[in-house]
């Protein structure tokens, strides 16, 4: 299980990430003390730092500096700072990313989940699968296996069985489901999202998985 | 100094001392019993001629050098230079209340100077310390989307957009009247421009059933992508609102003649042709739409104002209650980055 260390101080968003990287399977650490991240750091060992920029103390330029020192850890900076100059100091500073506030933790999710596996990849091919009961989704490949049987998948459809996967159990909106693809810069409407799902159910009944994308009718879908 | 304007100077003394002449002429002609020679008389003119002649010279280069040493001292901004330098006392009363002035001046200026500044540190602060809860309002309301009913969801998701768009637009509103402080013009892809600027409007399209699509070449133009995304985001709002429920947008990319345009084209009520000329303009909002009394009417005269800096064109067309279309156009110019490569 990776480790996050949420280095943010408005308690509700921070509270909000680490409800939400749980559920994604993260094992997350809120940073109450902003006196001494570093040592932290240490003490947890996280491969991943989600690092607010304004902090009490010291502000996270100075504590990804200060990280980059001792380790070459992933680190994703979230700011309610927009800039072109924040953004090229955070990254000049060693961040890997930037994300502006207000953000989506579908894209946030996304994000540490690509750092993730471009930083870890070689020791954890595992990362690129998931699994929901017998189905299994190669992310990266585009494949999904049943039993013994597989399927390959177009971009779109595969970035909605990783949402409805990632979700399972819980109903998927559809304008959750597009916003995930716009996410990816494909701008797709409403009736291609339909056309889009219909494709993947039948490539879902050809490996024998049927009826396995419910409809909520009105609202969005769910896998059972 | 002109002569014209030396005799407008001085046409007090000048006129006295011709009057003194005519009049000392006027005595000798009328005095039948006063006695001089014509040879010393002829001689008194020559010399009052001469001694005039000598007095306007003098008179008008002391009165252009004052002049010219008094203008320079205004330019100078006065503060910087003792007014002792000056040997008339006119002169030296008139430099003090001019220093006086400038110096309350300057005063005044450094005051609002210092005031803008800090009000722009405020204001910028207070943006950013505002992202921070509604970033959070916005975390809270999607982690509790399957708990929610729809429309409520849909609501309070709306209300918050609409929210971070007027930030926004504060934002953009204060970079654009420091706009060459904050620009950075590189070379860019028109594809990569559109996806910024769809970005985030996928639930409206998602709500209202809206059709889109996104055709024609990918060109490369110079802008700074921050600027002109955000200028094609505003129009996509826009169109977003004025769209009815299925309706259509088509966003198309085209070069013709070097000039790329990225047009937004929206099935709907469209503009009336009588708005069509003010759109543009501060704080107009729709005639016939009264919806349009819930717009500032700011966003497209932000986007103009923006894109008029950037030096691209920005054109609005309508067949009113067919389309509306908006263009955004990038001309293509040689310049020295073309040299380089």
């Amino acid at each position: 299980m990776y480790k996050i260390m949420i280095v943010e101080d408005d308690a509700t968003i921070a509270s909000i990430m680490e409800e939400h990287l749980r559920k994604w399977g993260y094992h997350s650490l809120r940073l109450s003390d902003f006196g001494d991240v570093t040592s932290a750091f240490a003490a947890f060992e996280p491969q991943l730092i989600l690092m607010d920029i304004n902090l009490p103390y010291f502000d996270g330029f100075y504590w990804c500096a200060k990280i980059r020192e001792i380790s070459n850890v992933p680190i994703i900076f979230i700011s309610s700072r927009d800039s072109d100059s924040d953004k090229i100091r955070a990254i000049t500073q060693g961040a890997d990313d930037y994300i502006e506030k207000p953000f989506s933790m579908d894209l946030l999710t996304a994000k540490i989940s690509a750092l993730l596996r471009r930083a870890y990849s070689s020791a954890d091919q595992g990362l690129n699968l998931m699994q929901h009961r017998d189905l299994v989704l190669n992310v990266e490949r585009l494949q999904v296996f049943f039993k013994e049987k597989e399927t390959e998948l177009t971009k779109n459809e595969c970035r909605i069985l990783t949402m409805l996967v990632k979700n399972h159990g819980n109903l998927v909106t559809r304008s959750r489901l597009m916003q995930a693809l716009w996410d990816d810069e494909s701008f797709i409407d409403d009736n291609t999202l339909t056309v889009n799902l219909n494709r993947l159910r039948r490539k879902l009944e050809e490996i024998g998985l049927e009826g396995y994308i419910k409809t909520v009718k009105g609202e969005g879908y769910r896998l059972i | 100094m002109s002569i014209l304007n030396y005799l407008k100077e001085r046409w007090i003394p000048l006129g006295f001392l011709f009057l003194a002449f005519i009049f000392s002429f006027l005595v000798y002609r009328l005095d039948g019993s006063f006695n001089i020679r014509e040879s010393n008389a002829r001689y008194i003119t020559m010399g009052w001629g001469f001694l005039f002649a000598a007095f306007v010279l003098v008179d008008a280069y002391t009165l252009n050098s004052r002049s010219r040493k008094f203008r320079a001292y205004c330019q100078n901004n006065a503060s910087s230079e003792p007014e002792d330098e000056f040997a008339y006392p006119t002169d030296r009363e008139n430099a003090e209340a001019i220093r006086r002035m400038i110096t309350e001046y300057e005063k005044y200026k450094m005051e609002m100077e210092t005031r803008s500044v800090e009000e722009l540190e405020f204001i910028t602060k207070w943006l950013h310390d505002v992202k921070v809860p509604i970033a959070a309002a916005r975390l809270i309301l999607e982690s509790k989307e399957n708990q929610l009913p729809a429309d409520f969801y849909r609501n309070i998701y709306s209300e918050i957009f609409s929210i971070e768009e007027s930030i926004l637009q504060v934002f953009y509103e204060l970079k654009s009247n420091r706009f060459f402080d904050d620009y950075k013009v590189v070379r860019t892809n028109t594809k990569n421009l559109i996806a910024q600027a769809l970005k985030g409007y996928s639930n409206f399209f998602s709500y209202k059933k809206l059709k889109i699509s996104v055709k024609g070449e990918e060109c490369e133009v110079l802008t700074d992508e921050k600027w002109s995304s955000y200028i094609l985001s505003q129009i996509i709002s826009n169109a977003v609102k004025y769209t009815q429920n299925g309706g259509n947008i088509e966003i198309t990319t085209e070069n013709k003649d070097g000039t790329t345009t990225i047009s937004i084209k929206n099935t709907g009520a469209g503009i009336a042709e009588q708005d069509l000329q003010r759109i543009f303009q501060k704080g107009f909002t729709s005639s016939t739409d009264r919806d349009g009394a819930k717009a500032t009417g700011y966003g497209l005269f932000l986007s103009k104002k923006l894109s008029d800096l950037l030096g691209h064109s920005l054109t609005a067309e309508s067949k009113p209650n067919e389309y509306a279309v908006f263009r955004l156009s990038f001309i293509t110019r040689e310049t020295l980055l073309d040299l380089n490569e």
